[in-house]
């Protein structure tokens, strides 16, 4: 134990002194910078875990920098891009946020201080690996293959009405046959505890998230919302696009599937200039390729799919230039909330 | 399991218990910084031993924050805020070394007992946890309410007056029903409410501290110098006289912990009020009640073994700190769940040791530190008010240094020196402001899942049954209101009523599924603002203030210029002025700023990792050099 321990503690200082011999190959726009990290989620979260990871290993390719983190959750993540979207070219701020943004910006808009369009996408860390589980007296009304209008609906709760887990719950009253009736207000833990305690019947999160549930047997998966970083045990998991109606919108479930997929983004404020944004974006694709926070991302059970500053930007760009898809999203959503309070019981045109 | 050597075992655990212990010393650390700074240092042990570390760490964490609570009336956290209504007066007293003593063996027991509960739970976690939900949160929280008359001495009516101040500020942020900003005025700073912290040192430490203290310095200085082990023994022999109150307040905070999303101060304020009611005590609780120090004490540190059961048994985090917790426990190699009650079982008893372990070897190292800060703590009162000012300054703004936390500090602060002033209680505030928000959200909750259904619970018949024979209780037994007590000033209904009116105002115009809650709150503080003021003031009580205010234009300049020129710079000068007010000599005088502002810069820098040039110049001189 003491070997191991020594050799650790070895491993860690060549490593530190490995580290401190690396050339700054993305700093030079950044060195002597001090960049502010704003985790959206709160502390002790996959998000914030993942991040903390990420800004560990950051240090090593950008020494000459100073790197700051702090946590400011909220409103889906509002909180977070209002303060990013604040900051100034002097100091270099970075967000770590979830796809609960870009839903946010569709369903809240002008209460919004802040337009998601004005921000820099540096990369995606990881999909957000969202699954829809349930509890197992209640598969029989969790069948997306069949009508569940006259069962009672499957409760679920979430954060708040802005929490990513509600939108999906509106989505998935509007695009499937599945009938939640979401209920805001509950933090993470409590939503856990009521779940198992038979309180709510369904649950949609992340799946690391409830991954000790599904192996102790108390919660079943029913389908999964993207299609990437998923472990091997849900691979024949129906994903939204298996499950959806035939006439529900397909933009709407495309556009789900690929938040989902790429689900936690890294995003600079837009007040940073290109230089930095360039240095930001070549570190990012350097530590997501990193062996340290790789294995860091394994030691906690995580499954790191990035995306790089290109690929995100060009595909925030395309949702947010195409009106069809924001309406019909907009559409679901208010329909998924009707339906949720009981007053309609599917989106065809007309029906109540 | 063991391998071939205890060392790491061992090592893990006295670094993790020192490390705790200093996180709790500091104030403003804490448990959730200590854990993020802990992890790191996960690397030097295998899985096992880390787990060990972490849990040492996080276990004694409640144990040493009593030290600066009571040596210095600097609580942190709104738990530590019960222990200082009665700590810091027997400070005050010259019997620092008592009160911290019946803190430690109060903290010691409750840990102990909350982890042999953790591990007791095994074979029945599963039915404990799902017991308790958003109807169960709701009878604790009327229980929380019912105690308002125990922490309000000077007056039933006043009590709940400034409960309904504190209710009300609970409602500032995102709505919990609808989403909606409310009470915000448009600050999206808000929307995540307003930061307990900030709220504590503007309630009570400042106003505390801006205290007169001439003749009661004097004895407690003589008695501080006097003060050794023999003092600290006393105290910790003086709780187990109060043995039904210890063991009330270790079952609440047992209790409360194992639900996740309660949050922490609920059974330290329960704990308190419930002792506040129940014990009888020569000098009445909020003046010195040796109780009042036990109770929130044992029930602080025994709700962390609580909190283990839905976290480490359930992967359910019991608190925030818990759900850190699980991250580092992740990061350290060690998965948390249902796997916890099988197959590592073995794991879940040593963890349940380390608790125990922790606790214990916590009390050596206190015996080291307390002797040296309570002599240094009684030395001229009046020198260390200046320092624990900015001490808790800094505490209140290190996690969020942004301008609408320096507002909410100000308005704190003048909201805490006009009810002292007007001899009002503060403490109902608190118990207000941790139960409103609870009480709201638990509401709404059962009405929306449950509505009327929800009395068929077991657990649910089980609180109600005992909170109506406690409220029963409560009827048949007067309060006695002390005959030192002095009776409110009516000028203090001043600020309440314009609190409520500004609120009611503001939400005029509001989603009415969220103006609702708040109109009836500032309507019930308007009638029991109203009623205090047709209460006559005892002619014997209408005494002109003794110069509480002496520096309170140095420090309402020190918390306008923070923003301005930064928490360091406006830090050194109010010390210096301070200090040159008290006629100390140039040459000490400087020094000690300079020593102070310096281990200040080094504690931001280093360890909280804030932005030296934004966060410590201040957005003044951060404007003006163009940034």
């Amino acid at each position: 134990m003491i070997v191991k321990s020594l050799g650790k503690f070895a491993a860690a200082l060549i490593l530190l002194a490995c580290a401190s011999n690396m050339p700054s190959h993305a700093g030079s726009a950044l060195d002597g910078a001090t960049i502010r990290i704003i985790i959206a989620h709160k502390a002790g979260n996959t998000t914030d875990t993942m991040a903390r990871l990420f800004a560990k290993t950051l240090e090593k390719y950008l020494p000459d920098s100073s790197i700051n983190v702090q946590n400011l959750d909220g409103n889906g993540g509002s909180l977070a891009m209002a303060e990013i979207h604040d900051a100034k070219a002097s100091l270099v701020t970075v967000g770590f946020v979830n796809s609960s943004v870009v839903f946010s910006q569709v369903t809240q808009g002008d209460a919004l201080p802040y337009d998601i369009k004005d921000f820099h996408w540096i990369g995606a860390l990881a999909s957000s690996q969202r699954v829809l589980v349930v509890r197992k007296d209640a598969l029989d009304r969790a069948d997306p293959g069949k009508s569940n209008a006259a069962a009672k609906p499957m409760v679920s709760l979430a954060m708040s009405a802005s929490a990513q887990n509600y939108i999906d719950g509106l989505l998935l009253n509007g695009t499937t046959n599945l009938r939640l009736r979401m209920v805001p207000g509950f933090k993470t833990e409590q939503q856990n505890a009521m779940l198992l305690a038979g309180d709510a019947d369904a649950g949609i999160g992340t799946y690391e998230n409830f991954r000790e549930f599904i192996e102790a047997g108390d919660l079943v998966p029913v389908l999964k919302f993207g299609t990437v970083g998923y472990p091997d045990a849900l691979a024949t998991l129906p994903t939204l696009e298996h499950v959806a109606l035939p006439d529900a919108p397909r933009d709407v479930i495309a556009l789900s599937t690929k938040l989902s997929d790429m689900g936690r983004f890294v995003v600079a404020a837009p007040a940073t200039p290109e230089a930095q944004r360039e240095a930001l974006a070549k570190a990012f694709d350097q530590v997501v390729a990193d062996p340290d926070y790789l294995a860091g991302l394994k030691a906690a059970n995580f499954i790191g799919t990035p995306a790089n500053a290109d690929t995100v930007t060009t595909f925030i760009g395309d949702l947010l230039g195409n009106s069809k898809v924001l309406g019909d999203l907009k559409a679901m959503i208010a329909c998924g909330q009707q339906i949720s309070d009981g007053s309609r019981h599917s989106c065809d045109s007309g029906s109540l | 399991m063991f391998g071939a050597s205890l060392l790491p075992y061992l090592s893990a655990l006295v670094f993790g218990t020192a490390l705790g212990f200093i996180c709790g010393l500091v104030p403003g650390l804490g448990s959730r910084v200590g854990l993020i700074l802990a992890i790191p240092l996960c690397v030097f042990w295998d899985p096992y031993p880390a787990a060990i570390f972490l849990i040492a760490m996080h276990a004694v964490v409640h144990t040493s924050s009593s030290i600066p609570t009571i040596a210095f009336a600097l609580p942190t956290s709104g738990a530590d805020a019960a222990t200082v209504l009665d700590g810091y007066p027997l400070a005050r007293m010259g019997r620092a070394g008592e009160a911290l003593g019946a803190s430690l063996s109060a903290s010691a027991i409750g840990g102990v007992l909350g982890a042999l509960a953790f591990v007791a739970a095994v074979p029945i976690a599963r039915p404990i946890v799902t017991s308790f939900g958003p109807p169960e949160f709701l009878l604790l929280s009327l229980m929380g309410i019912s105690l308002i008359s125990a922490v309000s001495r000077e007056g039933m009516v006043h009590g709940l007056a400034v409960a309904a101040i504190g209710v009300v500020c609970a409602m500032v942020g995102l709505s919990v029903r609808t989403g909606d900003p409310r009470l915000t005025f448009g600050l999206p700073e808000l929307w995540d409410g307003l930061d307990l912290p900030a709220l504590v040192a503007g309630l009570f430490i400042i106003p505390e501290m801006l205290t007169p203290t001439r003749f009661a310095d004097d004895v407690a200085e003589r008695s501080a110098k006097l003060t050794t082990v023999k003092e600290v023994f006393k105290g910790m022999a003086v709780t187990l006289r109060y043995r039904a109150t210890l063991l009330r307040s270790t079952f609440y905070g047992i209790v409360v912990g194992l639900m996740p999303g309660l949050g922490a101060s609920i059974s330290v304020w329960l704990s308190y009020g419930y002792a506040a009611r129940t014990v009888k005590s020569e000098i009445p609780f909020g003046q010195g009640a040796i109780a009042g120090v036990i109770a929130p004490e044992a029930a602080n540190n025994a709700k962390e073994g609580g909190a283990m059961i839905p976290t480490l048994f359930f992967g359910i985090p019991g608190s925030s700190s818990m759900a850190i917790m699980m991250a580092a426990l992740a990061l350290a190699g060690v998965s948390v769940g249902p796997r916890m009650l099988g197959q590592d079982i073995a794991l879940t008893y040593l963890l349940g040791g380390t608790v125990v372990a922790a606790n214990l070897i916590a009390i050596p190292l206190f015996f080291l530190a307390v002797p040296w800060i309570v002599r240094f703590s009684a030395v001229r009162r009046e020198l260390i008010a200046p320092f624990a000012i900015v001490i808790g300054v800094t505490a209140s703004l290190i996690h969020e240094p942004n301008l609408i936390t320096h507002a909410e500090l100000v308005l704190a602060t003048a909201l805490g020196l006009a009810l002292k002033a007007a001899k009002w209680p503060r403490a109902p505030f608190i118990l207000g402001f941790v139960v409103g928000d609870l009480l709201e959200a638990s509401s709404y909750q059962t009405a929306v899942i449950w509505g009327w259904s929800a009395l068929t619970r077991p657990m649910t018949v089980v609180l109600t049954l005992a909170l109506v024979a406690w409220v029963a209780y409560l009827i048949r037994r007067k309060q006695q209101r002390a005959a030192s007590v002095d009776h409110p000033d009516k000028s203090g209904a001043i600020l309440p009523i314009a609190i409520f009116a500004l609120a009611a105002l503001a939400e005029l115009h509001g989603n009415p599924q969220d103006c609702i809650p708040v109109f009836a709150i500032c309507a019930a503080g308007l009638v029991l603002s109203a009623i205090t003021l047709l209460r006559p003031t005892p002619a014997a009580d209408r005494r002109p203030n003794d110069g509480t205010l002496r520096y309170g234009w140095l420090v309402g300049g020190f918390l306008v210029a923070n923003p301005i020129i930064g928490l360091t710079a406006s830090s050194g000068i109010f010390l210096g002025l301070m200090l040159h007010a008290m006629r100390i000599r140039i040459v000490p005088m400087v020094l000690a700023v300079l020593g102070f502002i310096g281990l200040q810069l080094l504690l931001l820098s280093v360890v909280f990792d804030i932005g030296i040039e934004r966060d410590i110049l201040g957005r003044g001189l951060w404007w003006l050099l163009g940034r």
